[in-house]
Formats: structure tokens, sequence, C-alpha cells
């Protein structure tokens, strides 16, 4: 009933999606990251108003799924607002921020893992604030996220498999489209869930590697 | 006489509704050493972060020098000048070494970072410190490959970094292997020796006996008495602190060494 042997010379179709698959997953979780340290630095200080916009940033992109946002963004924002956004910029937009309020929880966690000992160690040294979180609290919780955020890109990788649904070529769109075009879903779906676990998997393990490597050498005095 | 170098004036600190220091009043000479002894839960570590500056208070001020250092939130009067200066050192019970720098990057990290002090200074500095704490081998070497004992020391190598005037010891022995507790009151003898400041919450007796010049008592957040070493040992003043050193002799017992 299967015939992979009617698809598998298409193979290559779906590899060439690969390039825009990593691109948009890169440029989500560098964006999304680099937004996430100051959302969870002011979401921990407890700053009137603006704490709770950036709880307020989290629970939203917490508790919404990021295919409403690239809907929302490439075909209600031209509309509403007269903005008109390329499908790269809105995939990537709309990954970067839910991963921000990901990243920014796990930052948050990683924070406040750090002993206050260390806290209140340098700021008898005479550190600012901004210089203890710089240079004795982040550094310690970067060791503690990086499993997390791993994890966090794995999940990333899959979710950008959404660009399909506004015809970014990608690797599932490709899939989709190849699916139609020879009436064989099924083998060519199993073909793009390949591709998805061959990039996934080191990630994976990554993960695990450096979950065990915190669990063991890393304790803080 | 001179102006006390520490003057804590009836200071109030509460967390909530529980007043961990109630009133309390103490001056410290330059060059005196003091060691404060009293029951757990009785406000000595507050005592000292309250003069680190790491916790409000809400009644009393404390001046250093002279000059206001931390003023009661409830009270009126102008704010200190927060830029005051880091007079102050503090070693703490658990190190705090920062884990992921060098020995050497701990001690060079406040100056080069709050001081401006350029690299190299700074390191040459360190040296200095970590020969007189006797850990000169150790400058490249993390604090999780020190002895507890090692680690303290370079927290108080850390501390003389920023070259401060005072040092707060914060039962800084609490948390070695007894062999190890005398290579750490031995650095703190030295540092007493050179004319060093000190407030030293303690339960080595022997220590308070050599180096202290006065002992205070504390109990439920107030300061019960002060006196020399061998008059507080030998006829306290109040039941109180009876009642305290006789259960700590009687805890310490067999394993007293002298040190
Ligand atoms: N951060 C805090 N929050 C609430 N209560 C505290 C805090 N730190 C200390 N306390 C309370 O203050 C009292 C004095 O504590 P502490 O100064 O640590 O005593 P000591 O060092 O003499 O054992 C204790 O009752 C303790 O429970
Ligand atoms: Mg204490």
């Amino acid at each position: 009933m299967f015939r992979f042997e009617a698809v598998i010379g298409d193979f290559p179709v779906l590899l060439l999606g690969i390039p825009l698959t990593l691109g948009l997953t890169f440029a989500a979780f560098v964006v999304g990251t680099v937004a996430a340290l100051p959302i969870a630095v002011v979401r921990i200080a407890r700053i009137p108003v603006v704490s709770q916009v950036a709880l307020a940033w989290i629970e939203f992109f917490r508790t919404t799924p990021p295919l409403m946002h690239i809907v929302w963004a490439y075909y209600a924002l031209p509309v509403v607002a007269d903005i008109k956004l390329d499908a790269f910029t809105v995939v990537t937009g709309a990954l970067a921020c839910s991963t921000s309020a990901q990243m920014a929880e796990i930052f948050r966690g990683g924070i406040l893992a750090v002993p206050r000992g260390q806290w209140d160690a340098s700021q008898v040294l005479g550190l600012a604030h901004w210089q203890r979180l710089w240079w004795v609290v982040l550094p310690q919780t970067l060791r503690l996220i990086l499993a997390p955020s791993c994890n966090t890109l794995v999940s990333l990788l899959k979710q950008s498999s959404l660009a399909a649904v506004i015809a970014l070529p990608e690797i599932m769109n490709r899939g989709w489209i190849l699916a139609s075009e020879t009436f064989r879903p099924i083998e060519v779906l199993t073909l793009v869930a390949f591709i998805y676990f061959v990039l996934t998997w080191p990630l994976v393990l990554l993960s695990a590697a450096l979950e065990r490597q915190s669990s063991l050498a890393f304790r803080s005095d | 006489m001179a102006e006390p170098l520490v003057v804590i004036d009836r200071v109030v600190k509460r967390y909530g509704a529980e007043t961990v220091l109630d009133r309390v009043s103490l001056e410290v000479r330059t060059g005196q050493v003091m060691v404060v002894i009293g029951p757990s839960g009785s406000g000595k570590s507050t005592l000292l972060r309250c003069l680190a500056r790491l916790e409000p208070i809400q009644k009393g001020r404390i001046l250093i020098d002279g000059v206001l250092s931390a003023k009661g939130t409830e009270d009126e009067g102008p704010a200190p000048d927060k830029t005051g200066g880091h007079d102050i050192g503090m070693v703490f019970q658990s190190f705090n070494l920062f884990p992921h720098l060098t020995v050497m990057e701990n001690i060079t990290l406040a100056p080069r970072r709050v001081r401006g002090m350029a690299a190299a200074e700074a390191e040459t500095q360190a040296i200095e410190l970590l020969r007189r704490v006797g850990l000169e081998d150790k400058r490249d070497v993390h604090p999780a490959r020190l002895s507890g004992g090692q680690q303290q020391r370079a927290a108080i190598a850390r501390a003389l970094a920023m070259r401060p005037r005072i040092m707060l010891f914060d039962e800084v022995t609490s948390a070695l292997d007894p062999e190890l507790v005398g290579e750490v009151l031995k650095t703190m003898r030295g540092l007493a020796e050179q004319g060093m400041t000190m407030l030293v919450v303690t339960h080595e007796m022997g220590f308070a006996r050599d180096v202290a010049d006065d002992v205070v008592f504390m109990d439920r957040g107030a300061i019960v008495e002060r006196a020399p070493p061998d008059r507080i040992f030998s006829q306290p003043a109040e039941a109180r602190t009876r009642a305290f050193l006789e259960r700590l002799l009687e805890r310490e017992g067999g394993t007293r060494r002298e040190r």
C-alpha cells in the first residue's frame, strides 16, 4: 500500500527547504532570546507598571498559539493597521515573540536559582545592581539554563513548520505541495518527519548531555 | 578621645511584625575587635547585614567615621549619600565565592569594576593579598577545588581587596570541618594585629578571649551586655549572659581545643 519509490525521486525538493527552516528557527531563537533577558529582569525587578507589562507579555504569548499570531499578523495586520509584512518577517516575528515568553521564564528561573549569598557578597563589594547581575549572577544562570534553552530550540524548530500556512517554501510547505502533486500524502509526510527527526535529534542529545553535566559539575559554593 | 569609627544608634529592624533589632546601640573604635555572641536567632547576622547596608533599617541611624551610612526608613531627615563608599568588607558563613571565577578573578572583580583599577594593578594587589592569607599557589583555581578553609581565606582576601576600614565576620568558621577552623582564625588574628577594625560573630571562645577588645552579648534583638572578654567570661553581669556561656561551654565540653 505504501509506495515510497513513487516519491523518493522528489526527496531533494524537500531537502531544499532545510535552509529556510533553519533560517527561521535561528532568527526566531536569537531575536526571542535577546528580548527574553530584559523581559525576565524587568519581571523580577517588580517595577510598577513595567513589570506588569512584562508579565502580560509573557502570559499572552504562553497561552495563545503561534499559528494564531502568524495568521493574524499576515492577514489581519494589513487590513486593520495597513502594515504589510513579508512572510519571513511574520513567521520570525511570531515565533520570536513566543520564544521570548518561554525564554523569559527560563531566564527568570535561572536567575532566581542563583543563591542569595551571591547577590549579598557582590553588593557588599560595592558592585551596582546591574554589575551584580552581569558579572556574578548571569554567568551562573547561563550554565543552569543551557539544557532548557536547548529544549526551546527543539520545539522552535518544529514550530517553524507553521510557516507552511502562509506559503513560505520551507520543509513542511514543500511537503504539502509535493503531497498534493503526487497524491501520496502519507509517504511524503513520512519523509518530512524523517527530515525533522534528523535535524532535531542531535539537539535532543545535546540537551540531555547538558542536563547531565549541569546536575553534576556545577554547584555554587 | 577620637570619635568612634562605627556608631550604631538606636537601630530598629523589623521583618514584618517581628522586631529583630530593638533599639540597638553600639560603638566601635578604630582598630577595635568586637566579638558578638548570643543564641541563634538573637539578631547577630541581622546586625551585621544592616551595617553592611544589605538590609534597610526602620528606625535609628548608623554612622561610619561620622558620616551617615544608614537611616531609619520611618525617620525624618535626609537620606544617606549612597556613593558613600566601600568602607565595609564582609565575610559570610557560606563563603559566597563566585563559583564561575578563579580565585584571582574573585579578588580582582570588584577593584576593577567598582574602582576602575587596571587589570595589572588589581592582580598585583591580589597576589599580595593571597600571600597574606597563604593562598599564593591557588590563584588560578576555581573555588570548588578548594577546601572550606581555603575558600574562606580566599573570601577574606576578596573582601580586603576593596581596602575596607571595617571587616564584618558572620560565623565564618561555623561551616568548616573542625581541623580547618584554625587556619581561618589565624588569618583573622593576623588582620586584628595589623589594626583592622573588626566585628566578629563567632562561637570560638578562644578567639574571643585572645583577640577581642570587647565582647557583646545579644539576646532577642537587644544588646544585653558589653564587656572585655576576661570580665564577661569570668564574671558576667547579667544572668542571661551567664546562662548562655554555661550552655556554650557545656556543649563544647570535651571537644574544646586551645587555639
Ligand atoms: N530575611 C528574613 N525574613 C524574615 N525574618 C528574618 C529574616 N532574616 C532573619 N529573620 C529573623 O530574624 C531573627 C534574627 O535572625 P538572625 O539575625 O539571623 O539571628 P542570628 O544570626 O543571631 O542567629 C530570627 O528570628 C530570624 O527568623
Ligand atoms: Mg546568624
